[in-house]
């Protein structure tokens, strides 16, 4: 460490002292394809880091050395130009540039202060753009980036307000490691931890001893706080080969975020008012119509005698609880410009979301200031600092054992009872101020009582904070060398606030009315890296070399403090009035650090040679002073053809990658820990019963991966096929083991999984005329796992069999889904004896995207479709309207058989759990929006600031369809969502294939007005 | 501009070397919730130790708490009717070791002795200690294994359990022990904790709960310890061996009926409360036979056990389960359960007395119970052994039910399963024993009987 400081010092004095050669003025004029000046296009001197800006005429005016040199001009969505400008010259031909559709010219991030070309580039790495992004108003970004790029599969756990996401990159990446992607905003690494806050004080989900339970409450990942509006682009390193460069931290890919910044020119206000009404898309069917008594007493016991009359009106609950309209919103509106030595963007943000579900809603507000100011013509310092506030009460959902979650209520439900209370006018209502609410007879809760009654709120102040200095030591003609420190940090605080009053129906059931549960969650991460980049260009411009060193530090701090009350005297709304008081505490502190060092070789502008590794120890890891070493290395190869090839070719890209990355233990899993007990007063120590690793060590990830990309039809069309295996070596796995050993379970660090997988993306516009552009974009990606070696025997990583266990088995997909049968194939015939077979597979077999954007003069139209073949998911709350003799079509004929339908489910309901686990496959359009251009002599007509306006009418889930992939499906259920366990390591990682309770899902139709002045 | 250039290089450099103090400080950050195992088993301190044998306290209350919800299904003396779960569709299905029962309370009890193990290891390690409290923390350790393993056992009857537990987890799995074998372990087990107690000193180094008061010392723990090998003993109808302990156990039959040790459960932070409790009658329903096959004494009252320990409650109907008879057993929040109780040892010594010739004794304590906690009449004579079987079966049915299911066990005892009245009727399957938990079972490749699916019987009532 001492040693490193002192390189880096010397380095540091080598740069001082460095000569500025002498200079000259140049002026010239940039414009698009339609001849208009073009704002705000970044002039630069190639091999320098000398660069200016053109004005809102398009003009710009730089002084460069005085030998001839290379001007580049660039600006984001526009293919760069190069302009050679001989010595002796004071100005410069006007420069004309056009949309770079294909996104070739694009600058995609190699290492920790170095970037290249996308058309250089030997990985793939998906990018989303700010243009493509905010289409349609979202709960969080992740939603947005759904069916956008190719081999990013994005999960919903709900249709709650505010969102919640699993994200899986290329497959499977872990068992029980974490397995969620490392999110970093300009830099920083942000948390996108989620914390329940405390809810199942009152479901009792994971039973009454503790307050919460983050595998069964499916909380907001906190990814969703970012505002989309504020992206500038989202790029995604996939696999081991691109992301190593974050070591081990980045097995499970890399999600990079930048924040638009400043440019140069005058202040640009950008105003967006959006207005959504959501609705819910999808219905489980209201119940079963009794037709008689003797089958209502069948199914809800003697009580039903009392409510059930011949020919009665059924009430269907699901429109009751959620069949609300609401008007949602949001308001965006940033502020950018500059000089050439200050840039700012200013930004804020509002959205309210209110819930299809009664009394649910959602909120998000941020403020962004973004800053980069130039000191001299070496020093550049980046400044972004964010504030965020969200906030959200999602009701009740999700499994419980309190019958208080309203879709658990909702199967067991007969639609001859009304819910709805007597409200003062005498009218019923589903909710009213004052509402006289009818005591549920067959479910301990009326969860529109619930949903009236109970206050439940959960807030989130956060702050990222993010800075970046950049020093060019050495400017020279061949040589650069150039420091720069970036870092930062996220602290946010949770809060949540939750009352049940002892007025609700539920809430005496264990003879302590009233519950009050106030949590507190702190998160920080702090990072900060060092970089040193030398470049060397030698005057004939042939080779580009880059080398880059840097260190890296990451830490991050978690506490948890939750308290909860029951019994409340009184009813007093105050934790101390709790006749039984539960209190818990959850921390975690992770340390960890890094060395980087990369060679960049670009020869010819043709071939791209990358060798480069990362070191890295972490606190989690059980040897905390080891380091271990993550190497990349990677090649591409481009051919140009000046007469196109065979017909078809400009060109074509070979590329190769290799890299390694690591996934650290979490926290705590090296540990065997002693649990405190109380009986009474009194407290002791039992040993857990999860044996910790005492030599837990990183996952290692070993990705290779191959490729070609193809520009055909000047421009026209690109394609990009890749390929990869990503091998993971020392899984961090839990196995049983048999409880008389002492422990029902053991971490430990073993076994192979390969994935294996094809990506492809075809990006094409085939129509380019002055009045129409049409972009279509498609991708398509498919992978497959398998456990190559497992050094334990078959073990069930999660579930039990009668609904569903994943089984990590030799030879087998990570994702085997393992269940009891009945009788192979048939499924629905009796059979004595029930067997564990495998019935499936939770990955899909693919999935796919397509995108599409077709502009006709003043108007847009796009559409983003996403497409999954395959994959499971269990449907719980199926499987309890089945169990409650109460699905809709119950009393239905099986043509086969000749029985009800509801009698033949429910006799196979444990042992036959296939019937509840169906095909995913589906298609979903995620987005459309029509957008109108106002005509500018409209616009200025009404106010000659405006610069442009802009209608969007736009839609979000409009449709799903199950059928025509072959998606099996009961209604009800979106075939996107799953939510059961979604806070677990296993089941995040390997099972994403439960539903039970979840928040419906919604579809929303938006419209929105764009301004900007 | 050069004076700026140096104060953002100055800059940068203290921000760097202010991270090198956190950059180049330890890694070695240790857990901080709890401690980790190593506290207690290399080099213990007095303090683990002591807080180690006070969380025994918790796993003498697990031995009934983690089984009682299905354990009372087992025995149709209450019904779990929240809804939530599908336990009811126990009587439907056969079970087996990937049953969600998974082994019915065998995770917890392996994991609750390996506390204990380390606990009698560190024992040998640990420093400044008085060896009068080592033997005292001993025999509380040992009394709680054997109680422990006694309630397994209940459970999986003749499938056996596995007894051989203080291994290192490299020796590989211990064999499972037969029910003679394991019985024979549980009450050697108990004599070691006996002489051990007896060594104990005159006070137990550790708090108790107040469950344990009367019998918080070693000398008077002694009592409870003879008390549980006297339930055990008559289990493997070794009737003299259980007179012999009950000599030294607390029954008393003109003390109050519920002297013993308890569980407790409290609102105290960090405790659970009786999860049982249900004023509401919402949750725990009993059976509704208990109200038909309940006796009446000669004014017409009907037993006074079902009167104290139940309530009309609301008609709840679950998977074809109807009740409307709230529990009282568990009467609050704080309600603690019995660990063993004098009813049950008297209750024990009449069956005792009984099966060793001494009818007359036996009556006495069958009306002891009858008379003080049933206010029924007392019974003057018993025709023969069946009408003393159904005597001491329906006082111990009306005495424990809904405690630790005894109900089941017993008419496991005496061949009588089938006298099970099904809340739904005929056809619901009893069974006889419950397999070993899937993991037990996967880890053994399926080769003990206790890892097939059993089929139970079914009930023809």
């Amino acid at each position: 460490m001492r040693k490193l400081s002192l390189v880096l010092a010397l380095l540091v004095c080598a740069g001082a002292g460095t000569a500025v050669a002498q200079t000259r003025g140049l002026t010239g004029r940039v414009v698009d394809g339609a001849g208009e000046p073009m704002e705000g296009v970044e002039v630069l001197a190639m091999g320098t880091t000398i660069n200016t800006f053109t004005n809102d005429q398009g003009v710009f005016t730089i002084s460069v050395p005085r030998h001839e040199v290379e001007l580049v001009f660039r600006m984001i969505g526009y293919r760069r130009v190069t302009v050679t400008v001989p010595e002796g010259t004071n100005t410069v031909d006007v420069v004309t540039m056009n949309q770079d559709i294909l996104r070739l010219d694009e600058v995609v991030v190699t290492g920790f202060s170095t970037a290249q070309q996308r058309r250089n580039l030997a990985n793939t790495v998906a990018t989303v753009d700010a243009s493509d992004l905010a289409q349609v108003p979202a709960a969080s970004m992740n939603q947005m980036l759904a069916g956008k790029m190719a081999g990013v599969e994005i999960r919903e756990n709900s249709g709650a307000p505010g969102g919640g996401t699993r994200v899986r990159l290329r497959g499977i990446t872990s068992i029980i490691g974490s397995g969620q992607p490392l999110y970093v905003v300009d830099g920083v690494i942000v948390s996108n931890a989620g914390f329940d806050g405390g809810m199942n004080a009152v479901s009792l989900a994971a039973g009454r001893s503790s307050i919460s339970s983050s595998s069964q409450m499916n909380p907001v990942n906190r990814i969703a706080d970012i505002n989309p509006n504020d992206i500038e682009n989202v790029e995604v390193l996939k696999g081991a080969s691109a992301a190593a460069i974050y070591g081990s931290k980045a097995s499970n890919g890399v999600i990079l975020i930048t924040t638009k910044r400043g440019r140069v020119g005058a202040p640009r206000f950008n105003l967006r008012q959006s207005f959504g009404v959501p609705t819910r898309a999808f219905s489980h069917g209201c119940g079963r119509y009794f037709t008689s008594l003797e089958d209502a007493v069948d199914a809800f016991g003697p009580q039903a005698e009392e409510y059930w009359t011949p020919n009665y009106d059924p009430v269907c609950l699901e429109d009751q609880i959620a069949g609300q309209n609401p008007l949602q919103w949001e308001t965006s509106g940033s502020m950018s410009g500059g000089t050439e030595t200050t840039r700012y963007y200013v930004s804020g943000f509002y959205r309210d979301e209110p819930g299809i579900v009664v009394e649910t809603y959602a909120q998000k507000a941020n403020l962004r200031i973004n800053l980069d100011q130039d000191i001299g013509d070496r020093f550049t310092i980046s400044t972004g600092a964010e504030v965020l506030r969200t906030a959200n009460d999602r009701g009740m959902f999700g499994n419980d054992n309190s019958g208080t979650s309203y879709y658990f209520v909702l199967p067991h439900h007969p639609n001859f009872f009304d819910l709805r209370p007597t409200c003062p006018d005498g009218s019923k209502q589903v909710v009213c101020e004052g509402g006289d609410y009818p005591e549920n007879p067959f479910v301990a809760s009326n969860p529109l009582q619930t949903a009236d009654v109970m206050r439940r709120d959960e807030t989130v102040w956060r702050f990222i904070m993010s800075g970046r200095a950049d020093w060019q030591a050495i400017m020279a003609a061949e040589h650069e060398l150039r420091f720069s420190v970036n870092g930062g940090f996220d602290q946010w605080t949770q809060n949540f606030d939750l009352l049940s009053p002892p007025e609700l129906f539920f809430e005496d059931d264990d003879g302590l009315p009233g519950s009050r549960v106030l949590s507190n969650a702190n998160n920080l991460n702090t990072n900060i890296n060092f970089n040193a980049v030398h470049t060397y260009v030698p005057g004939t411009g042939w080779l580009n070399a880059t080398t880059s060193f840097g260190i890296q530090y990451e830490f991050e701090d978690i506490n948890i403090a939750r308290n909860a009350a029951r019994g409340l005297v009184g009813g007093t709304d105050n934790l101390t009035a709790g006749e039984s008081q539960l209190i818990e505490e959850v921390n975690s502190t992770v340390k960890d650090f890094g060395l980087f060092a990369q060679e960049e070789l670009l020869l010819s502008e043709r071939l791209l040679l990358t060798v480069g590794g990362r070191a890295d120890r972490s606190s989690n890891n059980a040897y905390t002073d080891r380091f271990y070493f993550y190497p990349k290395a990677s090649g591409s190869y481009r051919f140009e053809f000046r007469n196109r090839a065979l017909g078809m070719f400009d060109e074509v890209k070979l590329r190769a990658a290799y890299g390694q990355t690591g996934n650290r233990p979490r926290y705590g899993q090296k540990f065997t820990t002693m649990n405190t007990t109380f009986v009474t007063n009194i407290g002791g120590l039992v040993i857990n019963n999860q044996a910790g690793n005492a030599e837990a060590k990183p996952e290692r990830q070993i990705e290779v991966e191959g490729g070609v990309d193809m520009q055909m039809f000047d421009g026209r069309v690109l394609v990009e096929l890749t390929g990869y295996q990503k091998n993971v070596k020392d899984l961090l796995l839990q196995r049983s083991l048999a409880p008389s050993l002492g422990f029902t379970s053991e971490i430990f660090n073993g076994g192979e999984i390969r994935v294996r997988g094809l990506e492809s993306v075809i990006s094409t516009s085939p129509i380019v005329t002055t009045d129409v552009v049409w972009r279509l974009n498609g991708n398509f990606s498919l992978n497959r796992s398998k456990v190559l070696d497992l050094p334990v025997e078959t073990f069930r990583a999660s579930g039990g069999y009668s609904q569903g266990a994943i089984v990590i088995e030799e030879g087998e997909s990570a994702t085997q889904w393992v269940a009891y049968d009945t009788v192979p194939g048939t499924g629905m015939t009796d059979a004595p004896e029930t067997f564990i077979s495998k019935q499936g597979d939770g990955e899909p077999r693919w999935t796919a995207g397509l995108n599409s954007t077709l502009q006709y003069g003043l108007v847009t139209l796009s559409t983003t479709i996403d497409a999954q073949k395959g994959g499971l998911i269990n449907l719980g709350t199926w499987r309890h309207w089945d169990n409650q003799k109460n699905a809709f079509d119950h009393d239905e004929i099986d043509p086969e058989t000749g029985e009800k339908k509801g009698v033949i489910r429910r006799r196979f309901m444990r042992t036959h759990p296939r019937n509840y686990t169906r095909d995913a496959s589906h298609i979903k359009m995620r987005e459309l929006s029509a957008s109108i251009q106002l005509p500018s002599s409209l616009v200025n007509s009404l106010w000659e600031g405006i610069r442009s306006a802009n209608i969007r009418f736009s839609a979000r889930n409009l449709f799903t369809t199950q059928s025509i992939l072959g998606g099996d499906f009961y209604p009800g259920n979106d075939p996107a969502v799953a939510n059961y366990n979604s806070g677990t390591e296993a089941a995040n990682n390997v099972q994403w294939t439960r539903e039970f309770a979840a928040y419906p899902s919604s579809k929303s139709f938006w419209l929105a007005i764009d301004l900007s002045f | 501009m050069k004076l700026l250039r140096n104060i953002a290089a100055v800059g940068s450099m203290v921000l760097f070397l202010t991270a090198c103090e956190s950059i180049l400080g330890s890694y070695e950050l240790g857990y901080q919730d709890s401690p980790s195992v190593e506290k207690l088993e290399q080099d213990p301190s007095r303090g683990i130790v002591i807080s180690t044998a006070q969380g025994l306290i918790d796993s003498y209350r697990d031995a009934v708490d983690d089984k009682l919800r299905t354990i009372s299904h087992y025995a149709r003396e209450a019904y779990y009717l929240a809804a939530a779960r599908t336990v009811l569709d126990e009587f439907d299905d056969a079970v087996s070791p990937g049953s969600w029962v998974n082994g019915l309370g065998w995770g917890g009890t392996y994991t609750n002795i390996r506390t204990i193990n380390s606990l009698l290891h560190a024992l040998d390690a640990v420093e400044l200690m008085p060896e009068e409290d080592k033997e005292a923390i001993r025999g509380w350790a040992k009394t709680c294994e054997a109680y422990l393993l006694h309630s397994q056992l209940r459970v999986q009857d003749t499938y056996g359990i596995v007894i051989d537990t203080d291994r290192d987890r490299s020796e590989g799995l211990a064999p499972i022990a037969t029910k003679s074998e394991a019985f024979a372990y549980i009450l050697d087990r108990y004599d070691e904790a006996r002489t051990h107690l007896a060594n104990g000193g005159s006070e137990f180094p550790f708090l108790l709960s107040p469950g344990f008061d009367g019998f918080n010392t070693p000398a008077t723990f002694i009592q409870v310890n003879r008390a549980l090998k006297a339930r055990a003993a008559i289990e493997m109808e070794d009737y003299a061996t259980a007179l012999a302990a009950l000599d030294e156990s607390f029954i008393d039959p003109q003390a109050d009926m519920t002297l013993g040790a308890w569980s407790n459960y409290s609102t105290n932070p960090g405790d659970i409360i009786n999860p049982y409790y249900d004023p509401a009658g919402f949750r725990f329903l009993l059976d509704t036979n208990l109200v038909v096959d309940a006796q009446y004494n000669s004014s017409n009252e009907i037993d006074q056990r079902l009167a104290d320990k139940s309530f009309e409650a609301a008609y709840i109907t679950h998977t074809g389960v109807t009740s409307n008879l709230g529990n009282n057993v568990h009467y609050s929040s704080e309600a603690p359960i019995p660990i063993i109780k004098n009813e049950e040892l008297i209750l024990i010594r009449a069956e005792a007395r009984w099966q060793t010739g001494d009818q007359g004794g036996a009556m006495d304590d069958i009306n002891a119970v009858r008379v003080n906690s049933g206010t029924l009449d007392p019974i003057a004579a018993f025709p023969g052994d069946q009408a003393f079987e159904d005597e001491i079966l329906y006082n111990r049915r009306y005495s424990l039910f809904f405690e630790a299911g005894h109900r089941w066990v017993d008419l496991r005892r005496f061949d009588r399963l089938l006298d099970f009245v099904g809340p739904r009727g005929p056809g619901d399957r009893i069974y006889e024993r419950i397999p070993l938990s899937a993991d037990e079972c996967t880890q053994r490749n399926f080769e003990p009987t206790g890892c097939e699916t059993h089929q139970g019987l079914v009930t023809t009532q």
